[in-house]
């Protein structure tokens, strides 16, 4: 992956994994953890007290009786705690399962979402976490089920698509209601263009269209996909995963999200393998169900090696928006800093957006955010392709992010004196 | 935090991406110096020690001079990423075979200082270093490095006259006796590694190849001498040469390839790498035509680099973004 021809003329082609992986089941650890996101100083609190009770699907409120998230697991809360995880503050609820996994009987099908008018969908939705990124005006000109992967070395659609074929079909349709779009596409890689066409096929009728990209990375993030597809013209879209859709009609069937998550285990070594975990799950049992064995000076990275966060301890559980974890050993991680930008003008060769990195790294780098925003900094998607080619290996995105949340402090700060 | 049994690691946390395509500034430096290698080769082939002499001196004199001042304002010292071997190898390059040492190690302090350090270094400079190195010794000390002269001690199997004196001086009459041939393969005066034509263009190409200059640049330089020279030539064929020898003599190739490529002091969008590569050529020919120097590349060069910022500023456009307003929704 990391190989450049010596036709370096060519831009850099990242492919996506084109490769099915075998998926494993990891067995329930002895806990498992729900984390909630700070929002602020004091972020919702959990109404839940040690030594409770709790089923599988199970709906855990706050204080104000706001739902927070379902309970992946039947057993006892042991613990609530607070848990970092880099520049996030979570509170976390650690719950010692029970041997028999109960299904909570108080979660229920949404009765009637097959009729319900689109607001009130949307908001039966937006209260379980499903928030749909709708086009401004509220109407899309079509719905696109991105099947590529979210980053480099992950192979998770493939199993998606191939078994919950009957519940993405179902959500697609729902999708297209709710966003009065005209036409619903299945955006796929040639390698999975049969398992695009049998859910694109409905008893013989073909209730969407597949297209087939190709599988350059960053065709597969959402901002990119639109513009790369075979079909032209689709300005407005709504583009959603398979999983997020799976989620969302177990949802609305079931009263509870998809409790189980197939995510790529990719060791130190780039060995891969698929995993089935239940949401929850530590991290440090899923590396070792996948016996990868984590040492000092590696990066542990949550997603894949474009995109991921990288985490500082293997605690945190595995989270719905989580498709992959990944060892990087000591030996290849690369380190980038802030040795002076030569001007060689690669970044901007490569910027699926057309944007100048080299110059929104300078800015950032002396603190002139608003001559960030001037050069278009909120349109930079953060793919990460800048860095991947800076050949002074400046930390582009890093300075980005950093100056995008410095705008964002001023903004905040600037509405907060108008009130 | 839950229970003590954990074993903590002392993990790597950084930002994304994860991943690098290997590439190095100092590789890239010693790519092009690679690209190089044959006109040097050339150079000492033709002019034997001579050549030797002022390149290696020229180097080191920069690479010294880039240590010595980065100890003095106690920067982080970065000789060992080749680009003021670089620098050296250039300016030695665009100089005829017997200048005496100390020119050549000013215009490689000069160099190295003025066009570079004082910018706070790599990447901070708006001029082509070499250039500025250059422009002081050809405006302090012209006639040392004035090409009339400069070979005039030597036995060479080809024509001792500077072509482009002689067109300045002469007109066309003055160039009948050069076959475009013996310039193609470097069998003509000029700087000693820059009058090998055809072995500075294939280097240049090399370096297209893997990927270190974009050929927008070399490709518009081109362009614009070829397009001008032709416009001088049919306003009148016999007062301007036509536009292959042009293309063929003086500082053309090195700088289309070397000079305006240059990271720091050239454009990096698509469109204004064609507008300055355009200006570059367009300005070349001006020169040439209607100056006092025989040769206008390097001024050109050092013009458009001033103007280079502002070329900069055509960007492409980003998709999503209103036209009209140009902020972000």
């Amino acid at each position: 992956m990391n190989i450049r021809s010596i036709f370096g003329f060519l831009p850099p082609r990242l492919l996506y994994s084109q490769e099915e992986l075998p998926v494993k089941d990891v067995p329930l650890s002895g806990k498992a953890v729900v984390v909630i996101q700070k929002v602020g100083q004091e972020g919702p609190e959990p109404a839940v007290t040690c030594g409770e009770f709790v089923k599988t699907g199970g709906k855990l409120f706050d204080s104000r009786g706001r739902l927070l998230a379902f309970s992946p697991v039947t057993g006892t809360i042991d613990e609530i705690y607070d848990l970092r995880c880099i520049d996030r503050e979570f509170t976390a609820i650690s719950i010692a399962i029970a041997e028999a996994d109960i299904w909570d009987e108080n979660s229920g099908r949404i009765d009637g979402y097959e009729t319900m008018d689109t607001g009130s969908l949307m908001a039966t939705l937006r209260d379980a976490g499903y928030d749909l990124a709708l086009p401004a005006g509220g109407k899309a000109d079509a719905v696109i089920l991105n099947c590529l992967e979210s980053d480099l070395m992950i192979s998770i659609n493939a199993a998606v698509l191939a078994g919950r074929a009957d519940s993405i079909r179902r959500g697609l349709k729902l999708l297209k209601g709710i966003a009065s779009a005209d036409a619903v596409i299945i955006a796929a890689s040639p390698a999975l263009r049969e398992r695009a066409e049998a859910i694109a096929r409905e008893g013989g009728e073909r209730v969407a269209e597949v297209d087939m990209v190709k599988p350059v990375y960053p065709a597969g993030m959402n901002e990119i996909l639109p513009r790369v597809l075979q079909r032209k013209g689709v300005r407005r879209p709504l583009v959603v995963s398979p999983v997020a859709v799976d989620s969302m009609v177990t949802y609305l069937e079931k009263g509870f999200p998809a409790l189980d998550k197939i995510i790529t285990l990719i060791d130190g070594n780039n060995q891969r393998v698929n995993m089935r975990v239940r949401l929850g799950t530590p991290i440090s049992h899923v590396l070792r169900e996948g016996n990868v064995r984590i040492s000092d000076g590696d990066k542990l990275i949550l997603g894949g090696t474009m995109r991921g966060i990288t985490a500082f301890h293997a605690e945190f559980p595995v989270t719905a928006d989580i498709d992959a974890i990944m060892i990087q050993s000591r030996r290849s991680v690369v380190s980038m800093g802030d040795t002076p930008c030569k001007g060689c003008g690669r970044c901007v060769s490569v910027c699926p957006n057309g944007l100048q990195p080299h110059l929104l790294g300078r800015y950032a780098e002396f603190f002139l955010f608003e001559r960030c925003r001037d050069y278009d900094i909120d349109y930079c998607i953060e793919c990460g392709m800048c860095a991947y080619v800076c050949p002074s290996r400046r930390a582009l995105v890093q300075y980005i992010g950093l100056a995008k949340k410095e705008l964002a402090k001023k903004e905040g700060e600037a509405a907060h004196a108008v009130e | 935090m839950p229970s003590n049994e954990i074993r903590y690691h002392n993990l790597v946390v950084s930002h994304a991406p994860h991943a690098h395509d290997g590439s190095s500034f100092s590789g890239a430096m010693y790519t092009f110096i690679a690209a190089l290698a044959p006109a040097a080769v050339y150079a000492v082939a033709i002019y034997g020690v001579h050549a030797l002499r002022v390149m290696t001196l020229s180097m080191a004199a920069a690479m010294a001079s880039e240590f010595l001042i980065q100890k003095l304002f106690r920067q982080p010292v970065s000789v060992s990423d080749g680009n003021s071997m670089l620098t050296g190898l250039l300016f030695a390059l665009i100089l005829p075979p017997g200048v005496p040492w100390w020119l050549v190690v000013v215009g490689s302090f000069v160099a190295i200082l003025v066009g570079q350090q004082i910018y706070g270094g790599k990447g901070g400079n708006p001029f082509n270093p070499v250039l500025v190195g250059w422009a002081a010794v050809r405006l302090s000390w012209g006639e040392y490095i004035n090409l009339d002269y400069a070979m005039i001690n030597y036995r060479l199997d080809f024509s001792f006259e500077y072509p482009l004196s002689l067109l300045r001086k002469a007109g066309v009459a003055g160039i009948e006796g050069f076959n475009y041939i013996d310039l193609l393969l470097g069998r003509q005066v000029g700087g000693m590694g820059s009058s090998a034509v055809l072995l500075i263009a294939l280097g240049g190409i090399f370096l297209i190849l893997r990927g270190h200059i974009s050929w927008r640049i070399p490709a518009s330089f081109l362009a614009g001498v070829a397009g001008t020279a032709l416009a001088f030539w049919l306003v009148s064929g016999s007062l301007y040469a036509d536009p292959l020898f042009h293309l063929l003599t003086g500082n053309i190739m090195i700088g289309a390839f070397f000079l305006a490529t240059e990271y720091s002091s050239s454009p990096v969008n698509k469109t204004a790498m064609v507008i300055y590569g355009l200006g570059c050529g367009f300005l070349t020919v001006l020169f040439r035509s209607w100056s006092n120097y025989p040769d206008g590349v390097f001024f050109a060069i050092l013009i458009m680099n001033i103007v280079n910022p502002l070329l900069d500023k055509i960007r492409p456009a980003v998709p999503g973004r209103d036209k009209k307003d140009g902020r972000a929704p």
